[in-house]
């Protein structure tokens, strides 16, 4: 396989339940060593297409190629899987549930234990090795979730929503273990509803709505498409979208700043206008402009602006 | 930052094989599944012990034989037109000389061993089993018409017939008054007839194996019982014969039935336990649908049959004990193979069941319908008394979902002709693989939703769509 091949690429897939379209031609690629976010709120098909990633779901039309060839069952060894909707045997131990998963990845009893063992300590969960699960707190579950996606040194994470449930600490242990594991040279698939999370982690995303792809691209290039449309305004005027302002599509005002009428507007212009129309705007009706400048929109605005019709 | 283990060279048996492995241990380990194990065989035990106790006490033992009681003597007739004898004289006189000489020894409670004639053909084992209740003795009739006579009148209680041309064309006939065909296998007096002319058959060594063979089978099992034209059967003895036929095959059929449902009933926990704590999503990760239902099938399917096996080694000592074990090795195999053919169809529909509920509850009411369907045969279970010779147990042990316990019941009752057992074990085979097929393609989409349960137009596209 050629280094610089994609490590995971998908070719116009779709996917139905019924009358449900879940998956609507979605192609992408994931490059070997990146951290690709799949962005999306629910419904939009992010777990139906994971799930086409792991043969649990077979596509209607498309393809999927992994480590360059066709998916096969023999390639989930080399996937360490996460969903979103996870749980793990209440009822036995730490060290069971990890040794059996473990088992069920390609790994002998003995692998898996050592495997199970090395992750536990890098986590910082040896002490509850022999643990019930049920007795572990939702946080350390999830930990325990996440060590199992890695016992069989996969080639592939898919992270479904990893960071719900963690507490601060956890948050930023998981961080750096992404951070870790992407320069160990592991690609990586973040689905998460947290867009900063994804801006901060991932080095490009794909945004999916109604089971389209409706923007995909590095965090940088998605920010620099839209950012030019996006102002912030800190003026005395009353900025409003209407007749009076054709140049603005949508407006958000702060409250009034000190004692005075001023206040700071975040103004979506509309499609093609100039930020100096704005200005121009503002100087024919004698206002008070304290600061004008252009906003690079976070990929929630990215999101929003590219769902809405 | 980096742990590497090498992933073995796999192979999709292994996995299953994993997967069965730690549902057989996840189940076996409970706290529910020990104290079933102990505890059912002890209940098992009473049931079984229970009736036949109270059988003992309000006429002993013998009764479940249809014996008299202790101090009279069973005698049985024999019709002998085959040339040479079928038994010969002489040790149709030896025999009732033994009897005598085994109850007056019994009545006098001697303890010592029975001195035999070590001329005699007979060694002590061919007394074999001799009980107070069971003496019997043999008469020899001219012909059949005397034979019915004597049965008719009460003089005998059956007779055997064997034709002149027996040793060309083995058949035996019993002829019988009061008491059902469905005793005479356990019954003393077919023991001391069969003893008799097996000894025959050996001494007559010019014979051909395989036709000695022929000769001992008909004897033993392919007989054929006769009732007297017009004799009603006595209301005295046909409870004591309905408790027999009903007992063994109830017991035999629920023994193997019991592997179905509570292999069955352990799937449906596995998969509902697995929804409810979403770890099924993981698992499908690493392990196809169909090979996780597979693995599971097997697993459990270990652990019900070792839980029913360990029921059965005490549930059937009883039943042994009071002689009413007479099921051949044939038989056995054939009622494992319909109970591991059902297990196999049941559990692919309970299954895809279990994957369409949304929690153990959930599956156990929607899957009761299979349940029933399953179980159906024990609720007509009249229909298979008289040895299945009802249109109705034939027809419910051929119909593939009634199949596994009808013709489990009908083996124990008696004969099955060769191909409806061939026709049903047939049917069963293929409606277990469609079962599977089909269960495991609704297994793969279902195991994965929530919220409403699928329509069943919804299951069909599923089906229909692989």
């Amino acid at each position: 396989m050629d280094s610089k091949a994609p490590i995971l690429r998908v070719e116009a897939v779709s996917k139905a339940f019924g009358s449900v379209q879940a998956v609507d031609s979605v192609s992408l690629q994931v490059e070997s060593g990146e951290v690709f976010g799949l962005l999306g709120p629910n419904g939009a098909g992010k777990s139906t297409l994971l799930r086409m990633l792991l043969d649990i779901y077979r596509p209607d039309l498309g393809s999927i190629e992994l480590f360059g060839h066709r998916l096969s069952r023999r390639d989930l060894d080399s996937i360490g899987y996460l969903p979103e909707t996870r749980g793990l045997y209440l009822r036995r131990s730490v060290i069971q549930v990890l040794c059996y998963l473990g088992e069920l990845k390609g790994l002998s009893k003995t692998e898996a234990i050592e495997s199970a063992d090395y992750w536990l300590e890098a986590l910082g969960m040896t002490a509850s090795r022999d643990s019930k699960i049920k007795t572990l707190s939702k946080g350390n579950q999830q930990k325990i979730q996440l060590i199992s996606t890695l016992l069989a040194r996969p080639r592939l994470l898919i992270w479904d929503e990893p960071f719900s449930g963690l507490d601060p600490l956890n948050v930023v242990l998981l961080r750096d273990l992404i951070g870790r594991l992407k320069s160990g040279g592991i690609s990586m698939i973040l689905s998460t509803h947290l867009m900063a999370q994804a801006q901060a982690l991932c080095d490009r995303v794909g945004l999916l709505h109604a089971g389209r792809l409706v923007r995909h691209g590095s965090v940088a290039q998605l920010r620099g498409e839209l950012g030019v449309n996006v102002v912030q305004v800190q003026t005395d005027a009353a900025l409003a979208h209407g007749e009076l302002w054709p140049m603005i599509a949508e407006v958000q005002a702060s409250a009034p700043i000190g004692t005075g009428k001023e206040r700071l507007y975040t103004v979506h212009l509309t499609d093609g206008a100039d930020p100096n129309a704005l200005l121009q705007a503002l100087a024919e009706r004698s206002a008070r402009v304290s600061l004008l400048r252009p906003v690079k929109p976070s990929l929630e605005e990215i999101f929003l602006h590219a769902v809405q019709p | 930052m980096q742990f590497n283990p090498e992933p073995q060279t796999d192979t999709q048996q292994r996995r299953v094989l994993v997967v069965a492995r730690h549902e057989f241990w996840s189940t076996v380990s409970r706290v529910g599944y020990i104290v079933t194990l102990i505890g059912m065989p002890i209940g098992l035990v009473l049931l079984t012990a229970l009736p036949a106790l109270s059988l003992a006490l309000s006429g002993g033992p013998q009764s479940l034989t249809g014996l008299k009681d202790p101090d009279e003597i069973t005698v049985i007739g024999l019709v002998d037109q085959a040339s040479p004898a079928a038994a010969s004289p002489k040790s149709i006189e030896w025999h009732n000389q033994d009897q005598q000489r085994a109850a007056d020894e019994h009545s006098r409670g001697s303890k010592a061993p029975v001195k035999l004639d070590p001329a005699s053909w007979l060694d002590s084992r061919d007394r074999g089993g001799f009980q107070p209740a069971a003496r019997v003795e043999i008469r020899l009739y001219p012909n059949e018409a005397a034979a019915t006579q004597a049965v008719r009148t009460g003089e005998a209680d059956a007779a055997w017939i064997f034709a002149s041309d027996y040793w060309q064309d083995p058949a035996v006939a019993i002829l019988i008054g009061r008491l059902s065909h469905t005793k005479w296998r356990v019954h003393p007096g077919h023991r001391a007839i069969t003893r008799l002319v097996r000894t025959s058959i050996a001494n007559r060594t010019a014979l051909e194996q395989s036709h000695q063979q022929r000769l001992v089978k008909v004897l033993e099992a392919e007989y054929q019982v006769v009732g007297i034209e017009g004799e009603p059967e006595a209301e005295e003895n046909k409870s004591q014969d309905s408790f027999t036929a009903l007992l063994m095959p109830l017991a035999f059929g629920s023994f193997f039935a019991l592997i179905i449902f509570v292999s069955s009933g352990y799937l449906l926990d596995s998969i509902g336990e697995e929804k409810e704590t979403r770890i099924l999503e993981i698992l499908l990760a690493s392990v196809t649908p169909e090979d996780l239902l597979l693995g599971k099938m097997l697993g459990l399917g270990a652990a019900g049959l070792l839980q029913t096996l360990l029921m059965a080694l005490l549930g059937l000592g009883p039943l042994i004990i009071l002689g009413s074990l007479t099921l051949g090795l044939g038989q056995l195999l054939s009622m494992f193979l319909c109970a591991a053919l059902g297990y196999a169809m049941y559990a692919s529909l309970m299954g895809a069941t279990g994957a369409i509920a949304s929690n153990r509850i959930e599956g156990r009411q929607t899957s009761a319908a299979w349940s029933i369907t399953a179980s159906l045969p024990f609720f007509l279970f009249p229909v298979f008394i008289a040895e299945g010779k009802q249109l109705a147990a034939v027809v419910l042990s051929l119909f593939p979902l009634t199949a596994p316990v009808a013709m489990i019941l009908r083996l124990g009752v008696g004969t099955v002709p060769a191909w409806q057992l061939t026709f049903s074990l047939a049917a069963m085979t293929a409606t277990a693989w469609l079962a599977w097929r089909f269960g495991s393609r609704v297994f793969r989409i279902a195991i994965l939703m929530t919220g409403a349960r699928p329509q069943l137009r919804t299951i069909w596209a599923w089906i229909r769509s692989g």
